[in-house]
């Protein structure tokens, strides 16, 4: 498929998707709102007690207590203090898969924006290219969009293989493997792998010449896409891991358009598992990666204050 | 009740512990911190299964086809029974949220689950008793609640003013273990005997105490407890007291966390736990202690710790004994382990109990101490019983005991 119709197809999903889930999650909150709310009657209307909910938060937000809230939710929400001083080595694995998915989803959610948002706001691609710092995202081959790329994404696979390995072959007495989190662990696992191979699939999909041969050029890139503001910016080699499988894979010379074929397929098992994914999370173990933070940083906030008070 | 009007109520939980439920990662720390697990290797015991097992009911009871699309069925008969024993199972310790990476206040959130269990009728048949005795008799012994200053009866002195006098400045809340279980009316004794020595204007409410409501609220049968709170602050405020002081870490907390939300009011006076008010009297030189020439280590109550966070009160009085050799068990302060106690899980599981009592007598008696001092009547007493049992040489005593043999020197 094109780039283009691949792109817009991507997209087109992706917004739908994204729709879902945002109503995934107003389902669950509907849901959630017939349990309690301290200070309401238990039998309150859900609009009432969301309308108390939501009071509630705007009084923290705009107050002193913001800070406290804010600095709880990245040291315990993000930063896992706790499990810090529990296990050093848990928490070293736990900071690398959730710290690296998140880099992931924020540098792709960037990228997003640089590369099809601005010119839809018509913005060139050579201007979008130029904006100081953001304009190296408009293209994935600029050096530290590479490297970056590359290292998330192994600390990602990494931490996967740790995850596989303490709960299926160490067998950790402290896990409790239900068929859910099977699948979860798979979904992840698939994500971070073709994540992984689209990339080197993709080297190898641009920079083939005709004559088979992996011979990375930004000429060979079309200036919509690689706009000459990012020439000097290119490196893929940057993206040491993926760069150098490109290089093994390229040895085979298939004939052409083969990588560019399995490119598509790989790029779509990518967007299909993350798609799955994305639609199955508040279903799953994985939602805590959502309310977790949360919750922590309330709770800290919360108890803290408790504390206080106690003598 | 039918399978049928088995749904989960989601009324008996709060927003916060809707989400706290999904916040649960699964990662296992709390398996390894919980005492009762640990004793009886039963899966529906720990923490992360109770969480596991509450989401997959309300899940099916709410979230409707998409619950069946995702796998999540309705709970059989078989499910609910295995899930009401494993939560009356837990001695409400909280030993859990002290290792939470999300922090889950996993305590009040046993309890809402228990509320569930009652309003399905699935608790331990002994709750009905219980309920029965607290709600008729006022206390959780059954006995008459005049008798509330039995303890009294074979003190060689009593002080004066202890049957609700009219404007003392303290009221001392026995608790109903104090009051009424012998095995612990040391405490209730040394206490009022500390009170008179150190210059203090305090009285009890007698007969008029009701039991604080603490024993039916863990138990989820926390409807009942507004009567209690309404008829205890109201008898307070009948005497006119500025404080009121417990020995019980339960009735403390009752007092000072719960009652005012129960009610929705302040209550006008302040609550204190004796070792606070202790700690004061002893930095103020209003208590002499002479000393107590032996070796101790302290049990923290967990509602008193984990709980209220007084963790410091009690170490001050010890280190303020002199002659006293105090040393630390490995798990103290917010580790420190249950006694088995709590919870109300002795009246569903005693055996379970017992067992987790073994485990931390065994390790105040690794400390080499004597006697192992706690804050709490419900700990000396399973304590006790756990040394007796498993015949080791060591005393279980309250730390308000071990105050009242140091002032005699």
């Amino acid at each position: 498929m094109e780039h283009d119709q691949r792109l817009a197809v991507f997209w087109a999903v992706h917004l739908a998707l994204l729709g879902l889930f945002g109503l995934e999650l107003l389902f669950f909150l509907s849901v959630w709102l017939k349990a309690r709310v301290p200070g309401l009657p238990a039998d309150a209307s859900r609009w009432r007690k969301l309308g108390a909910t939501l009071k509630f938060a705007l009084g923290i937000v705009v107050s002193q207590r913001l800070w406290p809230l804010l600095r709880a939710l990245i040291v315990d929400g993000m930063v896992h203090r706790r499990l810090y001083r529990t296990d050093r080595r848990r928490w070293a694995v736990h900071i690398a898969v959730f710290g690296s998915w998140l880099a992931l989803g924020i540098l792709s959610t960037v990228t997003g924006v640089v590369v099809e948002i601005l010119p839809l706001l018509g913005m060139s691609p050579e201007a979008a290219a130029a904006i100081p710092l953001f304009g190296h995202l408009f293209h994935a081959d600029t050096w530290w969009v590479a490297l970056l790329n590359d290292l998330l994404g192994l600390v990602v696979i990494a931490g996967m293989l740790l995850i596989i390995y303490r709960r299926y072959i160490q067998k950790d007495p402290q896990l409790r493997t239900l068929p859910a989190d099977n699948l979860v662990i798979g979904l992840l696992t698939l994500i971070a792998l073709s994540g992984f191979f689209a990339e080197s699939f993709r080297l190898l999909a641009d920079y083939t010449t005709a004559a088979g041969v992996f011979a990375p050029d930004p000429a060979m890139i079309s200036p919509e896409r690689l706009p000459p503001v990012l020439h000097n910016a290119w490196g893929p080699q940057w993206g040491f891991a993926g760069y150098l499988l490109a290089w093994l894979l390229g040895a085979l010379r298939p004939s052409p358009g083969v990588w560019q074929a399995i490119y598509n397929v790989v790029f779509w098992l990518h967007f299909f598992t993350v798609t799955v994914l994305l639609f199955y999370l508040p279903f799953s173990r994985f939602f805590h990666a959502i309310v977790s933070p949360v919750i922590v940083a309330y709770n800290t906030l919360r108890l803290g204050q408790a504390e206080g008070r106690k003598p | 009740m039918s399978d049928r009007a088995r749904k989960v109520n989601l009324a008996n939980f709060t927003l916060r512990q809707m989400m706290e439920l999904e916040a649960c990662t699964r990662c296992g720390e709390c398996i390894a911190a919980c005492p009762t697990f640990a004793e009886a290797q039963d899966e529906e015991i720990h923490p992360l299964q109770k969480i596991a097992r509450t989401k997959s009911f309300w899940k099916a009871d709410h979230l409707g086809l998409l619950a069946r699309l995702f796998g999540i069925r309705k709970a059989t008969e078989q499910d609910l029974v295995a899930f009401s024993q494993g939560v009356y199972q837990c001695t409400l310790c909280a030993r859990c949220h002290e290792v939470c990476p999300v922090q889950i206040d996993t305590r009040p959130l046993w309890i809402s689950m228990r509320e569930q269990l009652v309003e399905w009728g699935l608790y331990p048949e002994f709750f009905d008793t219980l309920r029965e005795r607290v709600t008729s008799q006022h206390n959780i012994s059954g006995d008459a609640n005049d008798n509330r200053l039995v303890w009294t009866q074979n003190m060689e002195r009593v002080p004066e003013g202890l049957d609700r006098k009219k404007g003392a400045e303290t009221v001392y809340f026995m608790g109903c273990v104090g009051a009424m279980y012998p095995r612990v009316y040391g405490v209730p004794q040394s206490f009022v005997q500390i009170m008179e020595r150190a210059g203090q204007d305090l009285t009890t409410m007698g007969g008029d105490e009701w039991c604080c409501g603490f024993p039916l609220q863990i138990a989820g049968m926390g409807q009942h407890a507004h009567a209690l709170a309404r008829h205890n602050v109201e008898a307070v405020r009948a005497l006119g007291a500025r404080r009121l002081v417990t020995t019980c870490p339960s009735c403390y907390h009752t007092w000072a966390h719960e009652m005012p939300g129960i009610l929705g009011e302040t209550l006008g006076f302040e609550v204190l736990h004796a070792t606070e008010l202790l700690a004061d009297l002893i930095d103020e030189g209003k208590i002499e202690l002479h000393g107590f020439p032996q070796a101790v280590t302290y049990h923290d109550p967990c509602d008193l710790g984990r709980t209220r966070g007084i963790y410091d009160a009690p170490r001050r009085i010890i280190h303020a004994i002199p002659g006293i050799q105090f040393t630390e068990m490995a798990d103290n302060r917010e580790m420190s382990l249950c006694c088995g106690g709590g919870g109300d899980a002795e009246m569903a599981d005693p055996g379970l109990t017992a067992a987790v009592g073994k485990r931390r007598i065994e390790q105040a008696q690794q400390t080499g101490a004597q006697v192992v001092i706690s804050a709490c009547q419900q700990c000396d007493r399973t304590l006790a019983e756990a040394a007796r049992k498993n015949r080791l040489r060591i005393r279980a005593l309250d730390i308000v005991q071990v105050v009242w043999q140091a002032m005699q020197g």
